[in-house]
């Protein structure tokens, strides 16, 4: 409540800057939106400041989670959210023949960008979805040696890449169904079903730019992979996945495939730059970090640390103007430390001091300074805060402590 | 249509920087700045006339594309980043934020501390200075 207070004296105080459009020449009717008013859209001929995020918030470096839409995505999806509004499936009018070319060419995007025929590309609420298909999918082909290797191609905690294409070989040779959790590989790192071997692919849209609510599992033809449909209806997506496809969430997700396939070299060569940068200048600064997860196989834009004697939960507190996560954002809701941590062998106490650093398309640089700023000066401060610091540099060593209950 | 001129490509780097100025979110207007500084930066050297003009309508797409994304109507759309879910208007946040003091918004606070480094680039008010 004493936040909110602050907030709204603040507010008070904030200038609206000069109209910085003025050398643009005018367009026409201009609206200018006030702070506080926005019903007083107030017709002008004078240049106006585009109207500023007026609500500040942290800077977002939390990519791992969610993403924002691309501009490029959300261009390609507005037209169908506003005007073309058919039903895909509508097989008597323009209005639906229009939705289903946009939907079949959402398709082609999606799987130009994994090297699949767009007749193996089925449209789905979310990877989420597509992994519950390709899971059940081992139930219905029941058969003595039938099993199924599920792998994430890219893991969502510390970043780690599998080896995608050793684990193809080997599922292919012994005649066993390879699926992977693309999620956050797709449009990041090249993938190619053939090539990789895959069998069956999970595929998010808001991890790439695109909209929440669409994903697409991709099943292969040849040879083909049979699988059980989850929710049965109208037999929609070749009575894989029964249900209206939602055309403008397809056009985003396949604008956001396209995007990405453009800009993937661009985007992992400068967020490779800023993570070696966050890095660096973290662990130069400080003492006892640790960076979880292979340095070798690893995604740049997911970076993973462990600050000793700080505890995870506060360091994210005191970063209040920096949008962070420890762990994943689907297993927040409890205490336990990462299971990902863990798995790897992480000590418990470190497993409780660890931060996800998220970096994408649109960080900048700027971005990367001040939270490493903020993160260096939180940590030395926590320390000088915490005894067990206090105890590590008096040379104590902490394993060697007998902890007693009183 | 005649090859693109040297002219012709230079106005349309101008057109877009231009134009990506008035992304009002922070971080798409320093995306598109860079990312059209560095895509024409890239092919600068490149000599094949038909790959210059494919790259060019490729651009003037993305142009198209910027200045729907930054016209009125985007302005009107802006509106819902101030709104919350019961469609109220909400109040600027006035303590120091992450966005505030990288100056990440047009509507730069000179009072905040700390870095303001982008507090001119993210105006537009700089000149345009081609390099």
């Amino acid at each position: 409540m004493l936040l909110r207070t602050a907030w709204r004296r603040a507010a008070a105080a904030v200038p609206v800057a000069p109209g910085s459009r003025s050398e643009a020449p005018t367009r026409g009717l201009r609206l200018r939106v006030v702070d506080h008013a926005p019903q007083s859209a107030v017709p002008s001929d004078t240049a106006t400041a585009p109207p500023a995020e007026s609500v500040l918030r942290p800077l977002y470096m939390d990519v791992q989670a969610t993403t924002p839409l691309d501009p490029r995505v959300l261009d390609a999806m507005l037209p169908y959210l506003v005007n073309y509004y058919g039903n895909p499936h509508s097989r008597t009018h323009a209005y639906g023949w229009e939705s289903e070319a946009a939907m079949e060419h959402a398709r082609q995007q999606v799987a130009s960008l994994i090297g699949a025929d767009p007749r193996e590309i089925i449209f789905t609420s979310g990877a989420t979805e597509s992994n519950n298909i390709a899971i059940k999918e081992l139930e219905s082909a029941i058969q003595p040696d039938t099993s199924l290797v599920s792998v994430m191609t890219v893991n969502n905690e510390i970043g780690v890449k599998q080896p995608i294409a050793e684990i193809g070989q080997i599922c292919s040779s012994r005649k066993v169904y390879f699926h992977t959790d693309a999620a956050q590989a797709v449009g990041k790192i090249p993938l190619d079903v053939n090539d990789m071997k895959i069998d069956l692919m999970s595929i998010s849209g808001h991890k790439i730019y695109g909209p929440k609510g669409v994903g697409a599992i991709y099943i292969r033809r040849r040879p083909r992979v049979r699988v059980e449909a989850l929710q049965s209806g109208g037999g929609q997506e070749r009575g894989m996945r029964s249900g209206t496809v939602p055309t403008p969430l397809v056009v985003g997700l396949g604008a956001a495939c396209e995007v990405a396939q453009q800009e993937m070299e661009y985007d992992h060569k400068r967020i490779s730059k800023l993570a070696d940068r966050l890095t660096q200048k973290i662990m130069k600064s400080l003492p006892d970090v640790v960076m979880n997860g292979d340095p070798e196989h690893h995604y740049p834009g997911c970076i993973n640390l462990s600050f000793a004697y700080v505890e995870g939960e506060s360091l994210l507190m005191a970063l209040k103007d920096v949008a962070l996560s420890s762990g994943s954002a689907c297993t927040s809701a409890s205490l336990e430390p990462s299971y990902v941590l863990r798995a790897i062998g992480t000590d418990e106490d470190l497993a409780h001091s660890s931060i996800r650093f998220g970096i994408g398309r649109f960080t900048t640089e700027e971005e990367v300074d001040y939270t490493v700023e903020k993160c260096i000066h939180h940590v030395k401060r926590l320390r000088e805060m915490s005894p067990l610091w206090e105890m590590v540099q008096d040379g104590i060593d902490l394993k060697s402590i007998k902890w007693t209950q009183h | 249509m005649a090859a693109s001129s040297r002219a012709q490509v230079l106005d349309l780097y101008r057109a877009m920087l231009r134009e990506s100025k008035h992304f009002s979110a922070y971080n798409y207007r320093t995306y598109a700045v860079r990312r059209i500084r560095d895509a024409f930066r890239e092919n600068k050297n490149v000599k094949d006339p038909a790959e210059i003009q494919a790259l060019v309508n490729k651009a003037k797409r993305d142009l198209g594309i910027i200045r729907r994304q930054t016209s009125d109507a985007q302005v009107v759309l802006s509106i819902y980043s101030r709104i919350d879910h019961h469609g109220n208007s909400k109040e600027t946040s006035g303590s120091i934020t992450g966005q505030q003091i990288l100056g990440a918004s047009p509507v730069t606070n000179a009072n905040a501390p700390g870095p303001n480094v982008l507090a001119l680039k993210g105006t537009g008010l700089s000149g345009l200075k081609l390099g």
